[in-house]
Order: structure tokens, then C-alpha cells, then sequence
């Protein structure tokens, strides 16, 4: 197999395994725990100040 | 006097302008750029993977001409080309530039480092900086750890920096840009705002709460 090849494997494997370890994250911590609509900074600062008026 | 007037604006109703700002298209420009910037970042390093593919790493005649040995020698061998960066020549007329940074210390700890740890390892070491710039560029692309990302390729922008910007027929700026995308890049976490540390990051911080080491360092990486 070319170097090429393998690079390009090693590199998909990574993008897969990113993938993979997000999902195990999300299931295994479950949605009810976290809010990731929150979770963008700008939306959280939204979120507590429509809160507190 | 920033505190009374944001207070004032939350009695008044009126929307807080900052750096998050309330429009929604004001966000999804901030959005973009970020994702773009971030691509950008993950994709220059991605072109630099293929000209130093392992196990040779485009080296040639036993690990010491060509590829990445070829870069890693030019840089040992012109650590005295220039001791300067950020040149600024403002009066023309002017012998050599009147504003600049001093950098021939780092050139040559930069040079000791390449000949004394890098080029007699460089058969395993060559695995780790393919890696690197590999996990630069799905951390970049993916916005997975992308801090963490960020702080890998402000570490190889600042070596490339320090080792190439000054060496003859190099534009100093090239480096330099890279290193200062790649700190903005660190600064923003780019996942936080399209990638996966968007998903990663609210579950990390619950692990973080209830107590977990890893979630608490993992949190850190988004």
C-alpha cells in the first residue's frame, strides 16, 4: 500500500474517531444533563440576561 | 462606567452590543468567519502532510537530503542568515531597517535543538511532527479540541517562525500570519462556534462538575 494511501486512511480514521468519541460523549452523558443550545457563549449571555429582566 | 451603562441597558430593555451580539446575522457572520478561519488553518497544514509523508518523511540518502531533512538542515544551517523579524524600514534612504525584534537567541537555540535532539531521532520524531500537523488539521477542521488544536499549531508556527521567516527568499510575513491566525484561533476555540466542541463542551462541563479530572482537563482542550 502507497504512502499515500495510508495517510489518507490514518487521516479518515481520525476524523471517524473524532466522530465516534463526540457520540460516546453525548450518549453516555445523555441531553438531559446538558444544553448544548446554551453552550454557544453568545446565546448563554442572551439566555441570562432575558432571564434577569 | 462600562458596568453603569450595561446596567442601564438592561433597566432600559435596550439590547447589549458586545461581542456577542444579539442579531442573529451579526452571529452567523462571527460564525462563518470563525468556521472559515478555522478551515483555512486545518487546510494549510493538511498541504504540508503530503511533501513529508512517512516513514521517510521525503527524505533521501539515509535520512539526511531532501523533504523534511532538507527544511530541517536549511534552518540549523541559516540560524545566522538575519537576527531580526518584524523589519520595518521607514525612512528609505535609510541602512537597514529602523524598527525590528531581536531574534538571533531563538535562531540559535532553534538550530541546537534541530541538530542535537531532532536530526539524530528524526526517524520517530518525523511520526511526531507529521502527527501534529495531522491533528492540526482535523482539530481545525472538525472543531474537536480545536484549543488545544490552536496551541499545536501555534507551537509549529512558532518553530517554522523562528527556523525559516528570516532565511533568504522568504517572506517573514507568511510565518508570522500563521502564527497570529493561529493565537486568534486559540483565543476563539473555533469548535465552540461550529464544530464538534459545540456538542462536546456542555457534556464536558457536566463531567467537569460532578467532580471528573478528565472531564475537567478534557473541558480545558475545547
Amino acid at each position: 500500500m502507497s504512502a499515500e494511501i495510508v495517510a489518507l486512511l490514518v487521516l479518515a480514521g481520525g476524523a471517524v474517531a473524532a466522530v465516534v468519541f463526540t457520540l460516546v460523549v453525548v450518549v453516555v452523558v445523555g441531553p438531559s444533563d446538558a444544553n448544548p443550545r446554551a453552550e454557544h457563549e453568545g446565546e448563554k449571555d442572551e439566555k441570562q440576561e432575558s432571564e434577569t429582566s | 462606567m462600562s458596568e453603569v451603562s450595561s446596567v442601564a441597558d438592561r433597566k432600559s430593555g435596550q439590547p447589549r452590543e458586545g461581542i456577542y451580539s444579539s442579531s442573529r446575522l451579526e452571529r452567523t457572520i462571527t460564525v462563518l468567519a470563525v468556521a472559515i478561519a478555522s478551515i483555512g488553518l486545518g487546510y494549510l497544514f493538511f498541504t504540508q502532510l503530503w511533501w513529508k509523508l512517512p516513514p521517510d518523511f521525503g527524505c533521501r540518502d539515509d535520512f539526511t537530503r531532501g523533504g523534511l531533512c532538507f527544511f530541517l538542515q536549511h534552518a540549523a544551517d541559516e540560524a545566522d542568515a538575519s537576527n531580526i523579524l518584524l523589519k520595518a524600514e521607514i525612512v528609505r534612504s535609510s541602512p537597514g531597517p529602523e524598527l525590528s525584534v531581536p531574534i538571533g537567541w531563538a535562531t540559535q537555540l532553534n538550530a541546537a535543538f534541530i541538530e542535537n535532539f531532532v536530526q539524530p531521532n528524526i526517524r520517530w520524531f518525523g511520526y511526531v511532527v507529521w502527527s501534529t500537523e495531522a491533528w492540526i488539521f482535523l482539530s481545525m477542521c472538525l472543531g474537536f479540541f480545536s484549543r488545544l488544536g490552536a496551541l499545536a499549531a501555534i507551537g509549529m508556527s512558532t518553530q517554522l517562525m523562528i527556523g525559516l521567516a528570516h532565511t533568504p527568499n522568504e517572506w517573514e510575513w507568511s510565518y508570522i500570519l500563521m502564527l497570529l491566525l493561529s493565537i486568534a484561533m486559540f483565543g476563539l476555540a473555533p469548535g465552540r462556534y461550529f464544530g464538534l466542541d459545540r456538542l462536546l463542551r456542555p457534556r464536558l462541563k457536566v463531567l467537569s462538575e460532578r467532580g471528573s479530572r478528565v472531564g475537567r482537563l478534557l473541558l480545558l482542550f475545547t
